[in-house]
C-alpha cells in the first residue's frame, strides 16, 4: 500500500516528463499519423490496392494519384497505405507476442532461478546467436510456404533480448530489501510478481518494446523484399521496394516514396525509444 | 595553528543542475589548513563533506558550477588550468577514497598503478619506478610486494587494495592528503591497521591530513581539529577536545549524544535525530537544522552567522555563547 | 588457460551438431511444407527429400551420414534437381560472404569506434549529439532501402560504380557501404555505452587524484576497460553483419551464401537449404568462439577465473 503512493508520483513525472519533450512527441505524431492512415486506408484512399490500370503504368505523382502508380497502374499511395497494413500487423503481432512470452519466461528464469533459469538462459544465448533473418528465412520454408509463418519465428528471433532483459530486471528487484520485507509479510508467488515486480519493469520493458518493433518492421519488409511469405499482388513495404527498384532506371520514384516511408516509419519509432529512455534516465539520476 | 597556512578555503559553494532544480551540496564553506596539521570533516551523508574535496581537486563533472576559491600554497586550484592542477594532483595533494574495491583499474595490475602515478610527476626510467613502487608498498605495510606488484587488483583484500591506494597516494610525499572515508568500507580490524598505517606515515612525512568521516572515533584518534558539517554549511568547529568536550551546536550534541558508550544505562534507547535529512535543493535560508532542532525558534529562519565561543572554537547558532553549554 | 581453450573447442563439435540435427529434424517431420512438391515431382512414396541428402536408412543414419559426409569428405547430399556441385559453390560461396562481411566489419569498427568513443567522452557536446543522430538515423534506415538510394546515386546517376555482380572492379564498395551502415550504428551504440560507463567508475576519478593525465586515463584506462564490453558484444555486432550482409548479397547479386539460400528457396533445392544453413551454424560458431577468445583476453579477471577453474581449483570470484 505504501509503495504505491511512493510509486505513483515519479510514473506520473516519467510520463510528464515525455510529454514535454518535443523530439519524443514529433516522433509519436508522425507515427500515430502513418499508422492511423494504414488502419484506415479504405477511408484514406478510393484506390484498391491491386486494382491495375494499364493507362496508368508509370504515372507520375498528380493530384489524382499523389504518389504516382508503379509498373502495374497501380496507385502507389493506397499500396503503400495496404503495404503498411500489413507491415505493421505483421511486425506489431511478433512483437507482442515476443513480449508477452519474454514477461513469462524472463519472471519464470528470474524467481525460479537454479538449473532451469541457466538452461533456458543457454537456449536464448544460441538463439540469439543466429542471424535472425536466417531464422525467419528458414522457418518460412521449412514450415510452410506462403502462410505467413514467419511471424511467429520473428517473435521467436525477437524472444531473447526481451527474457534477458526482463530476467535481469527481476532479479535485481528480486534482491531488493522491500522484496523481502514482503515477501517477509506473506506475500508470495504470483502476488508478489503482479504487486510489486511487474510496475518496476514496466518502464524499462515500453523503451524496448519500440526498439523491437523498430526491428521487426525491418525484419518484416526485409522478408517482403526478398520475397519470402508475402505474394503479389498483396502489398508489403518491402515488396514496394522490391517492385519500384526493378523499374528503376524508368521511374525512380516508385522505389524511393515506399523506402522513405519505411524508414520514415522506423525512425520515428526509434526516437520515441529514444525518448522514452531519456525520460527514464533523468528520473533515476534525479532519485 | 601556524601562521603559513597550507589551504586556505574561503566561500566555496557547489551546486549541481539537476531537473529538480540546482542541488546546492556545499553552500560557502571557508576554512584553513597549517602543514602538518589534521583537519576532520565530520557530517552525515549528503552534508557536503566529500563535494567539497572532491571540487578542490577538480574532480567532478564538468556540469558542476563551483564558486569561490581554495588556495593551494597561495595558488588557487578552482581557476587552476587543467595541466596545471594535473601537476599538484598526485603530488602535492593526493586523495584516498572510500571503498577501494572500485578504486583500482580492475584491467591494470598493481604495478602499473604505482608505476603511472610515478611517472605522471617525474620522468624516471621503468625499472626505477617499479623499484621505488615496490619500497612504497612495503612501507604500506604489504610484506609480500613483489608478488602484490603482479597481481591484479581483484586478486587483493579490501584491506590490501587499501594499503595499495595509500601507497600510490603517498608515492610522491604530498603535502596535503586528502582522506575520504577511507575506512568506512573495511572491517572493523582492518580499520584499525589502516587508521595505524595512516598515523604512522602521516607523522613520518609531516604531512597535512583533511579527513573526511562520519565516526567521531576516529576523529578523536587522528584529529587536531574538526569541522561539523550539515546541509552544506560548517555549523561547528573546534579542537578536537573541545568538540568532546564542550559540544555546543545542537547538531553536534545530538550527533554526540548518538554514540553508544559502555557506562550507558542500556535501558535507555538511543536517542536519534528526529525528522528528515536536509533537502539539497532547498533554497531555504535559514539555518538547515531548523526543521530537526529541538531549540529552534523564530530567529532560526535566519542564517545565524558563526560566532566565536572559545579559543578557535566557533559555531553557528544563535544560542551560541547564550547559554551554559554543558547543560544536555 | 590452454585446457579451458581446447574444452571450448571441443564444445564447438557438439553445438554444431546439434543444430544440423535441428533443420534435419524439421526437415524430416514437417508435413505439408512446400518440400512435398518435391516430393510429388520425384513420385517416389518414401521421403524423396532425405533420400536426395542421404539415401537409406533411419532418421538417425540418415543424419550420422550426411554430419560424416559433411565434415570428412565435404559432401552436402547428392544434388538434386540440375544441382552441381555443392561443395564447390559452398566453398566459392562463403569466400564471397566473408569478403563482404568482414571488409564490413572493419569499415563499421574503423569508423563506429572512434565515433562511439569521441561520442562518450563529449556526452552531450555537440559531437555527442550529432554522432548519436546518425547513429539512429542509420539504424533506422532498412539495408536494402539505403541499397536503392546508394545504387541510383552512385551507379545509374552517376555511374561511378557497379551495383549489379562482381565482375567489375569497385563491385564490393557499395555493398560494403549498405551492410556498414548498420554495423556502423551498432558500434557507435555498443562503444559509447561501454565508454560513458567505464568514465563514470571511482577508479577513474582516483588515477585523475593520482595526478595522470587526462589523455592518459581516457586513452589507456577509460578505452581498455571498455574493451571488456565491447568485446562482449562483437559476436552479437558480427552476427548481426553477416544476416545484413544476406540482404545486400541479394540486392547486389554477390555470389554469396545468402544469394544461395534465397535462390534455394526460392527454387524449392532443399539440399541445398540444408547445406547453406549447416554451413552457416559452422561459421556462427566458429565467430562466437572467436568473440569469447577475444574477451577472454580482455578480461584479466575473467583469464584468471578460468584458469584456476580449469586447473580444478576453486573458483576465485574477488
Amino acid at each position: 500500500m505504501e509503495d504505491k503512493s511512493l510509486r505513483l508520483p515519479s510514473e506520473r513525472s516519467w510520463l510528464s516528463r515525455f510529454t514535454k519533450d518535443p523530439a519524443g512527441m514529433a516522433a509519436l505524431a508522425i507515427f500515430l499519423v502513418i499508422v492511423i492512415c494504414c488502419v484506415a486506408a479504405p477511408l484514406v484512399t478510393s484506390y484498391a490496392y491491386d486494382s491495375m490500370s494499364v493507362a496508368d503504368r508509370f504515372m507520375k505523382p498528380c493530384r489524382e494519384h499523389i504518389f504516382g502508380c508503379d509498373y502495374c497502374g497501380r496507385d502507389l499511395f493506397s499500396r503503400i497505405l495496404y503495404g503498411g497494413r500489413m507491415t505493421l500487423r505483421i511486425a506489431g503481432t511478433a512483437t507482442v507476442l515476443a513480449c508477452s512470452a519474454g514477461l513469462v519466461v524472463g519472471i519464470a528464469c528470474g524467481c525460479i532461478g537454479g538449473r532451469f533459469d541457466l538452461i533456458v538462459m543457454r537456449m536464448m544465448e544460441v538463439l540469439s546467436s543466429v542471424p535472425s533473418l536466417l531464422l525467419v528465412i528458414l522457418a518460412e520454408c521449412l514450415m510452410g510456404w506462403g502462410k505467413g509463418n514467419f511471424m511467429y519465428a520473428m517473435a521467436v528471433a525477437a524472444l531473447p533480448s526481451f527474457v534477458r532483459l526482463i530476467r535481469a530486471g527481476v532479479s535485481q528487484i528480486m534482491g531488493r530489501s522491500y522484496i523481502e520485507a514482503a515477501r517477509a509479510l506473506g506475500v508470495r508467488g504470483l502476488g508478489l510478481v503482479i504487486r510489486h515486480i511487474l510496475p518496476n519493469i514496466l518502464p524499462s520493458m515500453f523503451v524496448h518494446l519500440t526498439g523491437a518493433f523498430a526491428e521487426q518492421i525491418l525484419l518484416c519488409s526485409v522478408m517482403g523484399y526478398l520475397g519470402i511469405g508475402v505474394n503479389p499482388p498483396k502489398a508489403e513495404w518491402g515488396l514496394l521496394v522490391y517492385e519500384g527498384y526493378t523499374n528503376i532506371r524508368k521511374v525512380p520514384f516508385t522505389a524511393l516514396i515506399p523506402a522513405f516511408v519505411i524508414a520514415l516509419c522506423v525512425l520515428s519509432v526509434n526516437l520515441i525509444g529514444n525518448s522514452l529512455r531519456d525520460c527514464l534516465d533523468g528520473g533515476e539520476k534525479d532519485e | 595553528m601556524s601562521d603559513e597556512s597550507l589551504l586556505k578555503v574561503s566561500g566555496l559553494s557547489v551546486s549541481f543542475p539537476t531537473g529538480r532544480g540546482l542541488l546546492r551540496a556545499v553552500r560557502g564553506i571557508s576554512y584553513e589548513l597549517g602543514p602538518g596539521e589534521t583537519l576532520g570533516i565530520v557530517g552525515e551523508s549528503g552534508s557536503g563533506k566529500s563535494v567539497s574535496s572532491f571540487a578542490l581537486m577538480g574532480l567532478l563533472k564538468p556540469s558542476a558550477v563551483i564558486e569561490g576559491e581554495g588556495l593551494f600554497e597561495g595558488r588557487d586550484l578552482l581557476t587552476m588550468s587543467r595541466r596545471d592542477l594535473e601537476t599538484i594532483r598526485g603530488r602535492d595533494i593526493a586523495m584516498i577514497f572510500q571503498d577501494p574495491l572500485s578504486s583500482l583499474d580492475p584491467c591494470f595490475t598493481i604495478s602499473r598503478h604505482l608505476v603511472e602515478a610515478l611517472q605522471a610527476h617525474r620522468t624516471i626510467p621503468r625499472a626505477e619506478a617499479e623499484k621505488e613502487a615496490e619500497e612504497m608498498l612495503r612501507a604500506a605495510g604489504i610484506r609480500n610486494a613483489s608478488q602484490v606488484m603482479r597481481q591484479y587488483p581483484f586478486e587483493l583484500s579490501g584491506g590490501m587494495r587499501q594499503r595499495v591506494m595509500i601507497a600510490i597516494a603517498l608515492l610522491s610525499k604530498p603535502r596535503l592528503l586528502i582522506a575520504d572515508e577511507p575506512t568506512t568500507a573495511l572491517d572493523v580490524t582492518v580499520q584499525d591497521q589502516i587508521l595505524r598505517l595512516l598515523k604512522k606515515l602521516r607523522d613520518l612525512n609531516g604531512t597535512s591530513m583533511i579527513f573526511i568521516t562520519h565516526n567521531f572515533g576516529i576523529v578523536a584518534r587522528l584529529c587536531d581539529r574538526v569541522m561539523v558539517m550539515y546541509g552544506g554549511r560548517i555549523v561547528e568547529r573546534a579542537s578536537v577536545r573541545q568538540i568532546f568536550e564542550e559540544p555546543v551546536h545542537p547538531y553536534t550534541r545530538a550527533l554526540l549524544a548518538a554514540i553508544p558508550r559502555m557506562d550507558d544505562d542500556k535501558s535507555v534507547p538511543l536517542p536519534a535525530i528526529s525528522g528528515q535529512p536536509y533537502d539539497p535543493h532547498s533554497e531555504d535560508a535559514g539555518c538547515p537544522f531548523r526543521e530537526r532542532c529541538p531549540r529552534a525558534f523564530e530567529r532560526c529562519g535566519e542564517m545565524p552567522p558563526e560566532t566565536a565561543v572559545g579559543d578557535g572554537h566557533s559555531a553557528a547558532c544563535w544560542l551560541a555563547g547564550k547559554e551554559a553549554p554543558r547543560e544536555q | 588457460m590452454t585446457l579451458y581453450i581446447i574444452k571450448r573447442i571441443l564444445l564447438i563439435i557438439p553445438v554444431v551438431l546439434a543444430v544440423i540435427l535441428l533443420v534435419f529434424g524439421l526437415l524430416y517431420i514437417t508435413p505439408g511444407s512446400h518440400m512435398d512438391r518435391l516430393a510429388v515431382k520425384t513420385g517416389d512414396s518414401f521421403d524423396p527429400v532425405l533420400d536426395v541428402i542421404a539415401p537409406s536408412g533411419g532418421f538417425f543414419a540418415r543424419y550420422l551420414r550426411y554430419c560424416y559426409n559433411m565434415f570428412f569428405k565435404f559432401e552436402f547430399g547428392s544434388g538434386g534437381r540440375g544441382v552441381a556441385d555443392i561443395s564447390a559453390q559452398i566453398l566459392m560461396r562463403w569466400g564471397w560472404t566473408l569478403k563482404l562481411a568482414g571488409l564490413s566489419l572493419l569499415l563499421s569498427a574503423l569508423i563506429g569506434i572512434p565515433a562511439g568513443i569521441i561520442s562518450a567522452v563529449k556526452s552531450s557536446g555537440w559531437q555527442d549529439r550529432t554522432i548519436s543522430a546518425a547513429a539512429t538515423v542509420l539504424s533506422s534506415i532498412p539495408s536494402y532501402c539505403l541499397a536503392v538510394g546508394l545504387a541510383l546515386l552512385f551507379a545509374l546517376k552517376l555511374g561511378w560504380l557497379p551495383s549489379y555482380g562482381v565482375t567489375e572492379s569497385g563491385s564490393l564498395v557499395l555493398p560494403v557501404i549498405t551492410v556498414s551502415a548498420m554495423g556502423i550504428s551498432q558500434f557507435i551504440r555498443v562503444v559509447r555505452a561501454a565508454v560513458s560507463e567505464t568514465l563514470e567508475k571511482e577508479y577513474i576519478t582516483a588515477l585523475r587524484a593520482a595526478g595522470l593525465k587526462e589523455r592518459l586515463v581516457v586513452g589507456a584506462h577509460a578505452l581498455r576497460n571498455a574493451l571488456v564490453p565491447i568485446s562482449a558484444s562483437l559476436g552479437e555486432t558480427a552476427t548481426k553483419i553477416l544476416g545484413g550482409g544476406f540482404v545486400a548479397e541479394k540486392f547486389f547479386a554477390i555470389p554469396g551464401i545468402g544469394f544461395y539460400l534465397i535462390k534455394a528457396v526460392d527454387q524449392v533445392q532443399p539440399v541445398i537449404i540444408l547445406a547453406c544453413a549447416s554451413s552457416t551454424a559452422v561459421v556462427l560458431v566458429l565467430i562466437n568462439f572467436c568473440t569469447d577468445m577475444i574477451s577472454l583476453a580482455a578480461d584479466p579477471q575473467m583469464r584468471k577465473r578460468v584458469s584456476s577453474r580449469a586447473k580444478g581449483g576453486r573458483r576465485d570470484g574477488r
